[in-house]
């Protein structure tokens, strides 16, 4: 996931520290990126999934998280909506995505590392004394003003509950608090948009007016990159034969073997063997790659069983003549999918086309893409209806889906046959994986947003509800 | 914004040739912006350099200002209150005087964007003639003046309605509308050629020039005026329905066809005279006196003269015009060329006899163009004199 190989410690050139020291972060459900301003690509990019040893000890990090070990029990600090709720743990996780490649760990002062402690008879040192000066110098962002984004539904306690953590955990000179799908209009330069950002718990659907959010448009429903990843489990094991999801780390060696065949590898032997939840995140890295390579959205017109033409074919029968695609899991097995591999993606589009099982329901309707950015439109200004459809900007990793904006665009243009659609979707991935991090990179760099931020005498004096005033 | 920092460029390494020696430069490293409380920005520039400001981005937008005894004397509303009132114009500075935004972010959902437009142009208004008396307003300040006056709510709650319903138009109606066009396109180039076919005809007729265009959109001035008005609104959709019809964009371009019209200067330059005698090198036609010229049937193509390429028979010169293209027509001229005793085959196509022909037909398709001209124009005729008596009828 790291945009540089985690053994690589980012060349001190490449910093523009000296021109901007702002840093953004941008905490998500899945991954948390952060990098600096004025940066095209956060440098930091951390796995929102973290790791608990039975002693308590949390451990963060793609090479911690990834790495089997018996009792190693994988959490992660956000709720179903994708809101905060183990805050001790995020603050540490987001800390630790500045601090570990960005802004580097902070040093111990002198005076506390030991070295120069006059020792009393016993040997001890004394370690009261003059700790209330010590703390102010211990933060470890102090010469960063932060920039961070949030998703737009964040509750007002937790949003005066970041401004804290920056203030007072890492005394920041200067912070300010963005919605993600605002960062992501202005990384297209746009500063009227409509908003789709596709992520891994959430879909949602943020308008922007000349830079302010209408407050009234904001949406989001579940049907997003993990529920996605539900749905392939669930044609996985109907599929015939089911497919067997077997992560990487229990596999040793693999022979190639015929389609649909039983696999021909060796396995790796656990005493005892890994978490269930370890297994979960191991398994769904093994979903994103099927996502990325096999899974496509029918681009629409129309619905996947939708009739093509005359004579009762339908889109469907369309697509199982064009060749199916190929996926091989970690350990060999490997077969072909075709119209499966468009039926896994439909339910974002058409609740009745989703997959079910006991655990999972089907969706209601309200609950589509299509549904959410509608109501999103119903929400704001007639006038401002046109203008909103003609700058719908697609953005998120879960976005990244084959043809999905194809898709998005034609329902929407369905849904209003009269104005013009367009659905802007960055060609570049990248881009589009980062859109919240690379707007507020630009946003922390122009000098019209100077007047903005949020600055520690004002924190001071009005305390953390000047978030509520200020970050609108 | 003092000076954090002082740094001396390094010292002008002295080149043998240089010519310049500079002084070197002083940089300094300034925190920028005008925000001391915020130690953001650290730039590094020429010393006492201008810092540049921030402070012009902080715009807000202008609002009517009141005392509570203005309200009491000028502002009352039955529907509002002074806090409202108040709470409005903050609404309206925090979002920067952007409706779309103002309603969103208003606390009272009954209130419509019409109410609260026309709550704040009616306070704008007063307050604008409270400050300046209307006799003595500039132009422009009584041209806003008006305009605040004359906002009507019930007529922008109407236009609100139209509007919604235009979105959610069905996809049939968008289809009829798109064949429409088509079809508003297809009368308009019609028009077009036979504008021009008229006034091809006059030219050769050479017949004195009107002064305005001379075909008059009497009846269709308003079909004009509408075509005028789609069109310059398809210019702003980017998939544009419509073309522009008129001089220089004649029908046949209309129809996208350009047969015919390579470049002369694209075709390499061919040696046949265009008559009998096909040279088979350029070289070997030279060196002839006017009078072998003429019996072989010489003709020499000036410069800038097209040729049709290929080789071509100059009998077909004699054969090919009597060929319209409807049969209609080419019978036509076959009665036209027997009636004034022209045969129908001329044994011998001499460059004089041809001429003569080419004359000869020249003047037939004049003849033949007015006749069709005539017909269409009575055939006009009888339809307004149709409609005429129809009015007349209906009345
Ligand atoms: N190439 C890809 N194709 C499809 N889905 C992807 C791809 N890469 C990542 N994803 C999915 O995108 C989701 C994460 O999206 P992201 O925008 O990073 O979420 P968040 O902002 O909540 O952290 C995950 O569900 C992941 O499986
Ligand atoms: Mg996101």
């Amino acid at each position: 996931m790291a945009t540089i190989p985690p053994t690589q410690a980012p060349g001190t050139a490449e910093y523009a520290g000296d021109e901007i020291g702002a840093l953004v972060l941008d905490p998500g459900s899945h991954s948390t990126r952060a990098g600096f301003a004025g940066e095209d690509t956060p440098k930091s990019v951390v796995p929102t999934h973290y790791g608990v040893l039975p002693t308590g000890e949390r451990l963060f990090g793609d090479n911690a998280i990834h790495l089997p070990k018996a009792d190693l029990e994988i959490k992660n600090p956000y709720n179903s909506d994708g809101i905060v709720e183990d805050w001790e743990t995020a603050a540490k996780l987001w800390e630790y995505t500045i601090t570990s490649r960005l802004t580097g760990a902070r040093q111990t002062p002198p005076s506390k590392n030991g070295l120069n402690d006059a020792k009393d008879e016993n040997g001890d040192t004394n370690m009261d004394e003059g700790m209330e000066q010590l703390e102010e110098q211990e933060k470890p962002l102090q010469e960063f003003p932060l920039l961070m984004s949030e998703p737009a539904w964040n509750p007002a306690k937790e949003r005066q509950k970041t401004i804290e953590i920056a203030m007072e955990e890492w005394g920041v000179p200067a912070f300010f608090l963005a919605k993600n799908g605002q960062l992501a209009a202005y990384s297209q330069s746009k500063a009227t948009a409509l908003v789709v950002d596709i992520g891994a718990l959430n879909t949602s659907v943020t308008a922007l007016w000349d830079g302010m959010v209408l407050q009234k448009s904001l949406q989001h429903t579940p049907l997003a990159g993990n529920w996605l990843n539900d749905q392939i489990r669930i044609m996985f094991a109907n599929n015939q034969p089911p497919v067997p999801l077997v992560p990487h780390y229990m596999v040793k060696s693999k022979t190639p073997v015929d389609a649909n065949a039983p696999s021909s590898a060796t396995y790796v032997h656990f005493d005892k063997p890994p978490t269930d939840s370890f297994r979960k995140l191991e398994e769904e890295r093994v979903l994103t790659s099927f996502k990325e390579s096999v899974v496509q959205v029918w681009q629409g017109p129309g619905r996947l069983d939708s009739p093509a033409s005359q004579g009762g074919v339908t889109n469907g029968d369309y697509v199982k003549s064009m060749p199916p695609k190929p996926f091989e899991m970690p350990d060999g097995w490997n077969t072909v999918f075709g119209l499966e591999r468009f039926k896994v993606a439909e339910g974002l589009f058409d609740h009745n086309a989703a997959y079910t099982d006991d655990k999972t329901k089907k969706p209601s309707g309200e609950q589509t893409i299509i549904s959410v950015v509608n109501k999103a439109l119903q929400a704001v200004d007639v006038d401002a209806r046109p203008v909103l459809l003609n700058n719908i900007i697609l953005t998120g990793a879960g976005s990244l889906i084959d043809k999905l904006p194809e898709r998005l665009q034609a329902d929407i243009q369905a849904m209003y046959p009269n104005p013009r659609v367009r659905v802007l979707a960055n060609s570049n991935s990248v881009e589009r994986k980062y859109g919240a991090f690379v707007g507020g990179s630009v946003l922390a760099s122009l000098g019209s947003f100077h007047q903005m931020w949020v600055s520690k005498e004002e924190y001071a004096e009005h305390g953390a509800q000047i978030v509520d005033k200020r970050c609108k | 914004m003092a000076a954090t920092e002082r740094r001396t460029s390094a010292p002008a390494r002295s080149f043998k040739r240089a010519r310049v020696s500079r002084p070197p430069a002083h940089w300094e490293q300034t925190s920028i912006g005008d925000r001391p409380d915020v130690p953001l920005l650290k730039h590094w520039q020429k010393a006492a350099a201008q810092t540049p400001s921030f402070a012009k981005y902080k715009v807000e937008p202008e609002v009517p200002e009141f005392s509570d005894e203005q309200y009491e004397e000028h502002l009352k509303d039955p529907n509002w209150t002074l806090e409202e009132t108040r709470y409005l114009i903050e609404t309206y500075k925090g979002c920067n005087g952007k409706w779309t935004v103002i309603i969103d972010r208003y606390e009272k959902p009954e209130r419509t964007m019409e109410d609260l437009k026309a709550r704040f142009y009616a306070i704008s208004a007063v307050m604008l003639q409270l400050e300046t008396p209307i006799q003595s307003m500039t132009a422009p300040q009584y041209k806003m003046y008006e305009t605040l006056k004359d906002f009507n709510p019930k007529q922008e709650m109407s236009r609100k309605r139209l509007a919604e319903g235009h979105l959610h138009r069905k996809k049939d109606e968008v289809d009829e509308e798109a064949v429409l066009l088509a079809e508003l396109q297809r009368i308009m180039a019609n028009q077009e050629s036979l504008d021009s076919l008229r006034e091809d005809l006059r030219k050769r007729l050479d017949y004195p020039k009107a002064n305005t265009n001379s075909y008059q959109y009497s009846t269709s001035q308003a079909l004009h005026a509408l075509w005028q008005q789609l069109v310059n609104a398809d210019r702003l959709r980017k998939n544009q329905r419509l073309r522009p019809v008129g001089p220089g964009q004649s029908a046949t371009s209309i129809e996208g066809s350009t047969s015919g019209q390579t470049p002369a200067s694209a075709r390499p330059r061919e040696s046949n005279a265009g008559t009998t005698q096909h040279e088979p090198s350029p070289a070997s036609n030279t060196k002839l006196t006017e009078k072998d010229k003429r019996r072989f049937g010489i003709t020499e193509v000036g410069p800038g003269e097209k040729l049709p390429s290929g080789v071509s028979f100059a009998s077909d010169k004699l054969s090919k015009p009597r060929i319209a293209k409807s049969t209609v027509q080419t019978e036509k001229i076959a009665a036209v060329l027997s009636h004034i005793g022209v045969p129908d085959l001329i044994p011998l196509p001499t460059p004089p006899v041809i001429e003569a022909f080419e004359s000869l037909m020249g003047k037939l398709h004049t003849l033949l163009d007015m006749r069709k001209v005539a017909e269409k124009e009575e055939q006009e005729l009888r339809v307004r004199e149709a409609e005429a008596g129809a009015q007349v009828k209906e009345e």
